[in-house]
Parts: C-alpha cells; sequence; structure tokens
C-alpha cells in the first residue's frame, strides 16, 4: 500500500473524510439513543458550550463566555445529562422521540498542535409523539483529537472531542424544551 | 364561546376547588385576559442591572404588546409601546444595546430614548411643518415603578403604587431578593423559548405546585442531582404574590448534610453563603423565618415567576401568546456580592437545570404541552380541573412558619391554597372588581 504524502490534496481529502465519517457515526449514536458510547467521544477535558443568539444592531449577535448560554457543559455535566435522560423516569422522551441529524458543510483544518478543527451545519429533526415537529438549526465548531494518530482513521471513530461551540440559530426556541444533544 | 354569556364565577370556583377548562383554550377568554388582567396588572418590566447607564434598553412584551424600556438622557426609566405613531412599525428590533434615539425603518420617523417625536422626514414639505410633534410621541406606560431594583409596569394610570400591589408579599419578596445587603444582578443574557400552552399552566406551576416535584422530576432524584422531599412544606400567599417550597435539610444534601450529587464540589460556596444569609434573617427575625431561605417557587399575578433554590436562583415571565401558546423570557440572578467563581457556578447549573436545555425544565415543558393539548377537545374543554389539594387545611402564615410576623395564609407543602387563591384574583380582574 502507498503511503500518501503529507500536506498533497489527497491528504487533506482523507483528513475530511475521516472526519465526516466521524460526524455519520456521532449523528447514528444520537438518533439511535447510544448515549453512553456518544459520551465515550468526548475528552475528559472536554467544554461543550452553546451561546445564547442576541438581536441586535452591530455585533456580537451572541452572548460572551460569563453570560448565559443554552448549554454550558464539562464532561461531569455532559454524564449527567446522559443519565438523566436514560433514566427510568426520563418522562420527557417516554415515549422517545424519533430523531435525525443532518451533518453537512464540513469544513476541516490541521493545528500545529496535531488537533483538527472542524465546522459542520447541522439539523435536528425531532418527531414526538404522533405529530409534535421541532426543528434545531446550527453549526458546530470543535476541536478534535485522533485517538490513533497511525491507526484506523476510517471507521468513524478514530476521534475525540476536545472541545465544542454549538452555535444554534434560533434566538426564542419554539420547541416546548431542548432535549437534545448536538 | 362568547365572553358575554359566559358565567366565570361559575366557570372559575375557588372555593370549591375547580377550574373550568375553558380559561386555557377559549379564545374569548383569553382576549378578556388581555383586556382585564394585562392592562391593569403590575407586570414586570426588567432589573436595574440591566439599564445601568444612560441610553441603555432592553425590549419585552406587557402582554402581547411590544415595549422599550429604555432610562433615557434625563436618566430616567420609561417604557413605551415599541411601535411607530405614523403606522405602527416596530422602531426597535434589538433585543438590548444603547442609543439616544429609536428610528423607524419603514418611513425614518425618530425617537429620543424619551419617547419624544424628534425627527419626522419631510416635515416642511409634506406636514407644512404644522405636525404637532409633542402629539406623536410613543405611547410611554403610564406607571413604572420599581421595588428592590425590580422594575414593573402598569397601563392603568389609577392603579395602586407597586408596593401596594406587592402588599404584605415585600417580606417574602426581600427574603428571596433583597436578603444580601448589596443586592442581586441579573446575569447578562436572557432565555426565550415557546411552549404550546396556555401561559396559565406554568404559572400555577409556579405559584406553587410542590406536588409534581416527585414524579415529574423523578429522574433528576434517580441520578442524585435532587434529594427526596420531606412532607415538611408551605404555600404561601400575600398581597399579590405567592411563594411555596419544602422545609428541611437542602435538596443538594441527604438527612446527614452530605452531598448527594457531584455537582456539589461547585454548590459548596452558595451553601455557605445562603447559610451566612439565614444566620442574618435568624438574628433579624426568628430562627423559624430563616427557614424560607431560600424561599423556592414563587409567583407575583399574573406573570411574573421565580426560583429560588439551593443550586441557582432564576426571574421568569410566562408572556401570553394566543390561548393555546406562551413565550418564556427567563434570567439567571445571583448576589452581587458573590466572588466571580460562585456566580459562574450558579450560571452553570441554572443553565443544566432549568434553562431551555435543562434537565429540569425538559420534564415540565413536555408536561405543559400535553395538557394543553388534551383540553382542546369539545369534551375535553367540558371537563374541570381539580385544585382540592389541602382544601380546608388552610393556615395563616404565622402558624406555617412558627413566626407571628409571618403574614398571609396557605398551607402546607401539600396543598394547592396559592393556586385557588390565585384564581381568586383572576376572578376579581375578570369580572370587574379591579384592585385599584
Amino acid at each position: 500500500m502507498t503511503a500518501v504524502e503529507p500536506g498533497t490534496r489527497l491528504d487533506r481529502m482523507l483528513l475530511s473524510w475521516s472526519v465526516e465519517q466521524f460526524y455519520f457515526h456521532e449523528a447514528t449514536l444520537l438518533d439511535e439513543r447510544r448515549l453512553h458510547e456518544w459520551l465515550a467521544l468526548w475528552d475528559p477535558e472536554a467544554r461543550y458550550w452553546a451561546p445564547t443568539r442576541v438581536n441586535r444592531e452591530g455585533s456580537p449577535d451572541v452572548t460572551v463566555p460569563g453570560q448565559l448560554g443554552v448549554f454550558e457543559d464539562n464532561h461531569l455535566t455532559l454524564a449527567l445529562r446522559v443519565a438523566s435522560m436514560q433514566a427510568k423516569s426520563a418522562w420527557a422522551e417516554i415515549p422517545p422521540s424519533r430523531t435525525r441529524r443532518l451533518i453537512s458543510n464540513v469544513q476541516v483544518s490541521e493545528s500545529d498542535d496535531g488537533t483538527v478543527s472542524a465546522g459542520s451545519n447541522f439539523i435536528v429533526y425531532r418527531s414526538r409523539l404522533e405529530s409534535v415537529e421541532h426543528w434545531f438549526v446550527g453549526r458546530r465548531s470543535d476541536r478534535l483529537e485522533r485517538v490513533e494518530p497511525t491507526g484506523r482513521t476510517d471507521d468513524g471513530a478514530g476521534w475525540r472531542i476536545r472541545e465544542r461551540m454549538v452555535l444554534l440559530d434560533h434566538a426564542s426556541f419554539r420547541t416546548d424544551n431542548i432535549s437534545v444533544l448536538f | 364561546m362568547s365572553i358575554a354569556t359566559t358565567d366565570l364565577a361559575g366557570l372559575v370556583q375557588p372555593a370549591k376547588g375547580t377550574v373550568s377548562r375553558q380559561v386555557y383554550v377559549d379564545q374569548g377568554i383569553y382576549d378578556h385576559e388581555l383586556e382585564r388582567i394585562f392592562t391593569r396588572s403590575w407586570l414586570f418590566l426588567g432589573h436595574t442591572s440591566q439599564l445601568a447607564q444612560p441610553g441603555d434598553f432592553l425590549t419585552t412584551y406587557l402582554g402581547e404588546d411590544p415595549v422599550i424600556v429604555a432610562r433615557g438622557k434625563d436618566g430616567q426609566v420609561r417604557a413605551m409601546l415599541n411601535s411607530c405613531r405614523h403606522r405602527g412599525m416596530r422602531v426597535c428590533r434589538s433585543d438590548e444595546g444603547n442609543t439616544s434615539f429609536f428610528r423607524c425603518p419603514y418611513h425614518a420617523w425618530t425617537y429620543s430614548n424619551t419617547g419624544e417625536l424628534t425627527g419626522v422626514p419631510k416635515f416642511r414639505l409634506g406636514y407644512g411643518g404644522v405636525l404637532d410633534k409633542k402629539e406623536w410621541g410613543l405611547l410611554e406606560v403610564p406607571r413604572v415603578e420599581e421595588y428592590g431594583g425590580f422594575l414593573f409596569g402598569n397601563w392603568d394610570a389609577g392603579a395602586v403604587p407597586l408596593t401596594e400591589w406587592l402588599g404584605d408579599f415585600r417580606l417574602y419578596f426581600d427574603l428571596v431578593f433583597g436578603r444580601d445587603p448589596e443586592g442581586v444582578e441579573f446575569v447578562g443574557g436572557v432565555h426565550k423559548w415557546s411552549v404550546s400552552s396556555n401561559w396559565k399552566i406554568p404559572t400555577e406551576n409556579f405559584a406553587c405546585d410542590m406536588y409534581h416535584v416527585a414524579h415529574s422530576h423523578a429522574r433528576s432524584m434517580e441520578i442524585g442531582l435532587l434529594g427526596p422531599s420531606g412532607d415538611d412544606g408551605y404555600e404561601i400567599a400575600a398581597g399579590m404574590g405567592f411563594l411555596g417550597n419544602g422545609f428541611g435539610p437542602p435538596a443538594s444534601a441527604d438527612a446527614e448534610g452530605a452531598p448527594v450529587h457531584p455537582m456539589a464540589t461547585m454548590a459548596t460556596p452558595y451553601s455557605e453563603h445562603l447559610a451566612a444569609q439565614r444566620a442574618r434573617v435568624a438574628e433579624r427575625y426568628s430562627q423559624e423565618m430563616s427557614r424560607v431561605v431560600p424561599g423556592g417557587h414563587g409567583n407575583v399575578f399574573p406573570n411574573f415567576a421565580f426560583l429560588d433554590i439551593e443550586l441557582l436562583r432564576l426571574v421568569r415571565v410566562h408572556h401570553p401568546e394566543g390561548p393555546g401558546s406562551h413565550t418564556v423570557h427567563q434570567w439567571c440572578v445571583v448576589d452581587k456580592s458573590l466572588p466571580a467563581e460562585v456566580k459562574d457556578a450558579l450560571r452553570r447549573q441554572y443553565t443544566l437545570t432549568f434553562g431551555p436545555s435543562g434537565m429540569l425544565e425538559q420534564d415540565d415543558g413536555e408536561n405543559f404541552r400535553e395538557c394543553q393539548a388534551s383540553m382542546r377537545g369539545v369534551i375535553g374543554r367540558r371537563m374541570e380541573n381539580n385544585l382540592m389539594l389541602g382544601l380546608g387545611q388552610d393556615r395563616t402564615g404565622a402558624e406555617i412558619v412558627g413566626d407571628g410576623d409571618a403574614p398571609g395564609a396557605g398551607g402546607g407543602i401539600w396543598s394547592e391554597a396559592n393556586q385557588r387563591r390565585w384564581y381568586e384574583h383572576w376572578l376579581s380582574f375578570m369580572t370587574g372588581q379591579v384592585r385599584r
């Protein structure tokens, strides 16, 4: 097998493809409610932050750290969320919603420290009970780390999430609640 | 249903503990609420910490009417209908900011931050220079008053003063928001979300409903975030306000005081702060009164609500949006004097539990929507809801708290006394006996 030369177009395509496969894998875990497997994708020092959107003339159109976010989690509180969503009495999701995540517009760049910055757009569709329908739309900005730098990265699980910023495009949610993860 | 033929006193019977479901689904009753309640009540506008400088403004709603709340160049806070006097366009479309003027995007009529009409294009050519600008300023809410930094507005120029509206509830309001000498501040940012339910459903929940906690939020106990609630607690109504909580060890600790969840490392500094506040309340009033810190769930009629517990403190408004929908505006509130890291912990805990993605808020949103959905049908709406919990067990505030200075009346933790009292207020407004 011929090694791909680093820094070439083919190398960058493989990187992008690998990250996309990872995101498709992650989306499947969330849609299939395999939340413990999803949690395992996160670095123990991970940060998960979703600012609140603000309507104003000029910038910024988001809250800044120290102000209210839609999510402001670390690994411990993500684990609490997962435990809470999988509890026997998690009535908000019993019977479970049907969710479908569409991930697109993936843009990947390598940093000098060996991590990868990746942006991805998402639509999360939630169909609840008979006919309740909700959409969540936005863009995620991640810092990803290779789990095995020289190993297989094509099975969708070769990355670990160190940091995620979820830019939800809703200033006011029309969704009764937000019992989904992004 | 036409409101003229409606016997509201027959639909809502607080003494019996029943409320017709028509009050949640009927358009005529809803329109009557906007007229009768939302133009005559003190409605929450914001907090002075959000409007510190002249020119600072925020936008919100009074009922369904959009308003601008601005600190004018003269330093005074005003509330003004966010609607151009020319053709009705919203003159300000930002959530917040600082400005000296609001210019309508439609025809560029321009208003100062005190609401005066200052600029009219083609004033001489088109209006002959005779349009009386003084007559065409933004419509000002005639009454804006403040209590402990909390700003409320009232469309009724003849309404009782805000302090009188709160009445005896002021003591409890002070225990919730004024127990620190430096007062509270609102964390930057506001959470907004809509729920497909009538605005009264969450309002009843905050006014308050300790009965739902153990079951609705059972998963938070299952994972050890909340301790189980005991049978000792209170529901107290005083003035136009309502308060309710459990007594006993804080929800974040077991009977021995040991933390029940792994976030306790963040909660501990606030627990110490609360303990110091309890000691101050005990010294000023009594040991018994100090048990009302933190105060729990609360409401000021009609749609202002708050939650004050060991993990967080929040303030919210349930803006009505038709009979079948409401929009929540919610803020995290912290004592100004707290160190930055404790404020950070409280903000994170607030978001994790009762923000729009909060683990407990998720349960409530589901309940509220599904209540509304099942009451809509022609048979469902003919039914009555049951508010009989604790009926006949009413006690005075002094008896409940164990302190002769505790005002109001209510019941124990397993009571809907507050909700019955809330509907007495509702009925008196809806039938025209306005408190003024």
